[in-house]
């Protein structure tokens, strides 16, 4: 399995046309993988191009954005410019794809039967009657108590915790090989959080997925990679834990270091200064540069991803703990 | 929303699905009061059109021009002596009718139409733009009296002139709602699902639109009536015999002032009917205005 990624993205680029006639790049030479059984976390602030990329991998770059270099492999079939129909009998079947909002995820309308059923059908040829037994199964799954009554019930007679599942559920619904997860807790009471994290670590573990988030806390509890996203680019990618231990680019360590910590006595914050980057900014310079604190002239030049240590890679001239003396300059 | 369930009557329990029912107690008596008048006229049409009454065609000239509640008369007669009451009651497959006719055929174009613009890339929606800015701009009473002067007068020309006049209201109205819906986050999760891109439009779509259609249908209903007997007063309506609402205004006015119970009678019906439309549109667009304020 490891050698056949699920899920193949290669130096993906995404671009959207600007006003002047030219083209905004959102997202910049993006390479990810997800192998079987590996939930990778994809972290970066909002407008980073992290749901970008996975709405890309879903074939659906909003209008009149298009996807202007690379490829996105799913089980080894590409599926940049690949036709509408085909698209969608991927879409919901082989990768799934879990919404950010329960909320207004689910139509008022339709009774959460209907809306599983829907989906089952459009991948299986199975009648009408299976479809709602799938559904159910789905819906038990995915730990809703009684799920048989409440595949006739409307989403509103839902809580959030139980529509966020019954969105898992929809997701699911097919067994997709890949699931891409977009800030599926956010809209969450912190409580929650933890359930729906519990379930999702489970689903996406048996098959492959990717989670996207802006909380290092959520990534660091479930995602075995993580990939670190800046500007539309992977600024540091690699194992979880390592990543976390010791992180080489100085966006992640701000990420770490602006997350509040209860276990110390006098918890000091330590922000990020400055604001994230427009998509439109220049790509010449290193993106960080303006917000970080061991700019260099170096770094008037992007820095490519390149290989770090043992299953690493870091873009970055003067990586944290690196000999290099004139960094702390 | 268990409170919803709790008070729910058992009457209305047993019309779970229709919700445009208004609530007792809800500020919405004067839907009701809509509904009642429209559902009198709905069955006195139907009744005239099994039973047609003959008094409405035949009259007795000794009779003629009797005030309403004289001599047994309900509500008068008119120059030939025949029974208002049963003239008005006669017009309404043809007033209330046309305008059924009419706001069906209008609702219907314009909801295909303004789908078709939503859905569509951009040459064809443009195209269907493009049509329905041009049906706008041409003046309805200009295409009237050609309709009426190649096809005669008579209910299907009527009908189907008012309606083509008026669909492309619907389509705008339609077109930009099916874009708001088409933004939503369920139609989005839907496309994730694999769902195609038809099948949203029948299934998450077209019932997010139906308090739009339902609220345009009764405004629609109100205007095309109006039309109607506007056009049939003007004699490019319905056949001259026909006792429609707008030929009854048309008679009476040589008669005004020897007997304005002719005008009167005919008038209030069609004041009647549009306001019960009115306030039906009115109750039904402010239900869907607080449901939707709920699901938000």
């Amino acid at each position: 399995m490891a050698d056949t990624a699920l899920l193949q993205i290669e130096d993906l680029k995404i671009g959207f046309p600007a006003r002047d006639g030219g083209e905004v790049t959102i997202v910049d030479g993006v390479s990810l993988s997800v192998n079987h059984g590996e939930i990778v976390g994809l972290v970066g602030e909002s407008g980073s191009g992290k749901s970008m990329l996975a709405l890309a991998s879903m074939g659906l770059v909003p209008r009149p954005g298009r996807i202007t270099a690379g490829s996105i492999k799913l089980l080894g079939e590409d599926t940049v410019g690949l036709p509408d129909r085909r698209m969608q009998d991927l879409r919901g079947g082989t990768i799934g794809m879990v919404f950010q909002d329960p909320m207004t995820g689910l139509n008022p309308v339709r009774t959460i039967g209907s809306l599983l059923s829907e989906s089952v059908r459009r991948h299986q040829r199975v009648s009408r009657d299976r479809a709602l037994e799938i559904a159910e199964a789905a819906l038990t799954s995915v730990g809703i108590p009684a799920a048989h009554e409440r595949l006739s019930v409307y989403p509103h007679q839902l809580s959030g915790g139980l529509r966020q599942r019954a969105m898992i559920a929809l997701a699911l619904v097919n067994d997709p090989a890949v699931i891409i997860a977009d800030e599926p807790t956010t809209a969450l009471d912190t409580t929650i959080q933890a359930q729906i994290l519990d379930l999702l670590r489970a689903k996406l573990v048996a098959a492959g997925g990717i989670l996207i988030t802006h909380d290092l806390g959520v990534a660091a509890e479930i995602c075995d990679r993580l990939a670190v996203i800046y500007h539309g680019r992977l600024v540091e990618t690699g194992p979880t834990a390592d990543l976390l231990a010791a992180p080489r680019h100085p966006y992640t360590e701000g990420l770490l270091r602006a997350i509040p910590r209860f276990d110390r006595s006098r918890p000091r914050l330590v922000p990020i200064p400055g604001q994230p980057p427009a998509p439109s900014m220049d790509r010449g310079a290193c993106s960080f540069r303006p917000r970080c604190d061991y700019a260099m002239d170096a770094c008037a030049k992007a820095p490519a991803l390149t290989p770090d240590g043992a299953d690493r890679s870091v873009a970055c001239w003067a990586p944290i703990g690196a000999p290099v003396l004139e960094r702390r300059a | 929303m268990t409170a919803q369930t709790e008070t729910t009557s058992p009457v209305r329990s047993l019309l779970p699905r229709l919700r445009i029912w208004p609530r007792a107690g809800s500020g919405n008596g004067m839907t009701i009061v809509g509904t009642v008048i429209v559902l009198c006229f709905a069955i006195a049409t139907i009744g005239v059109l099994i039973w047609p009454p003959a008094e409405a065609y035949t009259g007795n000239l000794m009779e003629r021009w009797k005030a309403p509640l004289e001599d047994g008369s309900v509500l008068g007669t008119d120059q030939l002596g025949r029974s208002l009451l049963w003239r008005v009651a006669a017009g309404m497959p043809w007033s209330l009718g046309i305008a059924f006719t009419a706001a069906v055929i209008a609702i219907t174009l314009g909801t295909a139409a303004g789908l078709l613009a939503a859905w569509s890339p951009g040459p064809i929606r443009r195209v269907v733009q493009h049509l329905v800015d041009t049906v706008i701009a041409f003046p309805s009473l200009v295409l009237a009296v050609t309709v009426i002067a190649l096809l005669g007068r008579g209910f299907w020309p009527l009908a189907a002139t008012l309606g083509l006049a008026t669909w492309p209201i619907a389509a705008r109205v339609v077109y930009a709602e099916a874009m708001s819906i088409s933004k939503r986050d369920y139609v989005m999760a839907a496309r994730l699902a694999g769902v195609g891109s038809t099948t949203i439009l029948i299934t998450h779509v077209l019932p997010a639109l139906r308090p739009t259609l339902l609220v345009m249908f009764a405004f629609t209903f109100a205007d095309m009536l109006i039309a109607e007997s506007a056009l049939s007063f003007l004699g490019i309506g319905v056949p001259l015999t026909a006792p429609s609402w707008g030929n009854m205004l048309s008679e009476s006015r040589e008669y005004l002032v020897e007997a304005p119970q002719q005008m009167l009678v005919p008038a209030t019906a069609i004041v009647l009917a549009v306001v019960a439309f009115n306030l039906i549109g009115d109750g039904v667009a402010a239900k869907a205005r607080s449901r939707s304020r709920a699901v938000e």
